[in-house]
């Protein structure tokens, strides 16, 4: 099975699915989202640990392979409220 | 008084920019065509060469802005695909490389290679983007700037097999443009798009090498 897949079906099983607007694996009830360069620039293992770290804060935690600005992350909280 | 969002500023940005967008589309085309004239003169009846072009539609170009991060070195997707409403100024038409685009599509690929080698000659300082898929090149891709005014806009032209464009045409209208819910199809669909260009590449050498054996077999 190519890695990409592995690594998409990793996503699947806990409850992601992808948003092709935002370009991004997302669980509205874990608060959770991974854009797709995340997936591509980091191994399967990297993102089953970050899948299952928990979020204390109950605040949306975004997994990017470059930081977001202060205003997008405003934005795009905004919209998946 | 309601304020302008950033998508109002760029539709109106879009509709100034229009007419000027629309006769660059007809100059490259035009100039395009007219290069592979020497082509186009001599192609034998199974061969063909069509010129197409067109402007980015606005929904597109703002779409396309959206998914751009103007603070990455490498140009890629910004993430979450949303603007920063705190910094409207670092959204504008004239940022993106592709809102004119020119589609060469040719059969077969030795025609291809005629055509990227005039076109080279003719736009010598537009920058080369290849398509890949793995490592298979898809098309030339050329980028550069055109306008009659001081806005020049950003334009690309595109050599692709005639089999492989036709084959983006009807993928890009059934899962881009039908139903926002398709495009989520997209990354499902990635194995099998590369397996359709794999076959449409296959098609396209195996015609050819026939084509020089029978040529061989006559001479």
């Amino acid at each position: 099975m190519p890695r990409q897949t592995e690594k998409i079906h990793l996503l699947d099983d806990a409850g992601y699915s992808y948003n092709f607007d935002r370009m991004m694996y997302i669980n509205r009830q874990a608060k959770k989202a991974f854009s797709i360069e995340f997936i591509d620039d980091h191994a399967k293992e990297e993102i089953a640990t970050r899948i299952h770290e928990p979020n204390s804060e109950q605040d949306w935690l975004f997994y990017t392979s470059l930081p977001m600005s202060k205003g997008t992350e405003k934005e795009l909280k905004r919209i998946l409220q | 008084m309601t304020p302008r969002t950033i998508e109002d500023r760029l539709r109106e940005q879009y509709f100034t920019f229009l007419p000027g967008m629309t006769r660059a589309a007809e100059y490259l085309k035009t100039r395009i065509e007219y290069s592979l004239l020497p082509i186009s003169r001599q192609l034998e009846s199974h061969e063909n060469l069509v010129v197409k072009a067109r402007v980015k539609e606005c929904g597109s170009a703002i779409d396309k802005l959206r998914k751009y991060n103007p603070n990455d070195p490498q140009g890629r997707r910004n993430p979450g695909g949303v603007f920063d409403r705190d910094r409207p100024e670092q959204y504008s038409l004239l940022t993106l490389r592709d809102m004119v685009g020119v589609r060469v599509l040719v059969f077969p690929s030795k025609r291809a290679i005629e055509a990227d080698s005039l076109l080279r000659l003719e736009f010598g300082d537009w920058l080369a983007d290849p398509l890949f898929d793995g490592d298979q090149r898809l098309a030339f891709k050329y980028q550069g700037r055109y306008g009659e005014s001081n806005e020049t806009f950003g334009c690309e032209y595109q050599i692709v097999s005639t089999l492989i464009g036709l084959f983006w045409e009807v993928e890009h209208a059934a899962i881009y443009k039908q139903s926002p819910n398709f495009k989520g199809l997209m990354p499902v669909m990635q194995e099998q798009t590369s397996a359709v260009n794999r076959a449409l590449i296959n098609f396209e050498d195996e015609f050819e090498r026939q084509l020089l054996l029978a040529e061989h077999a006559s001479s």
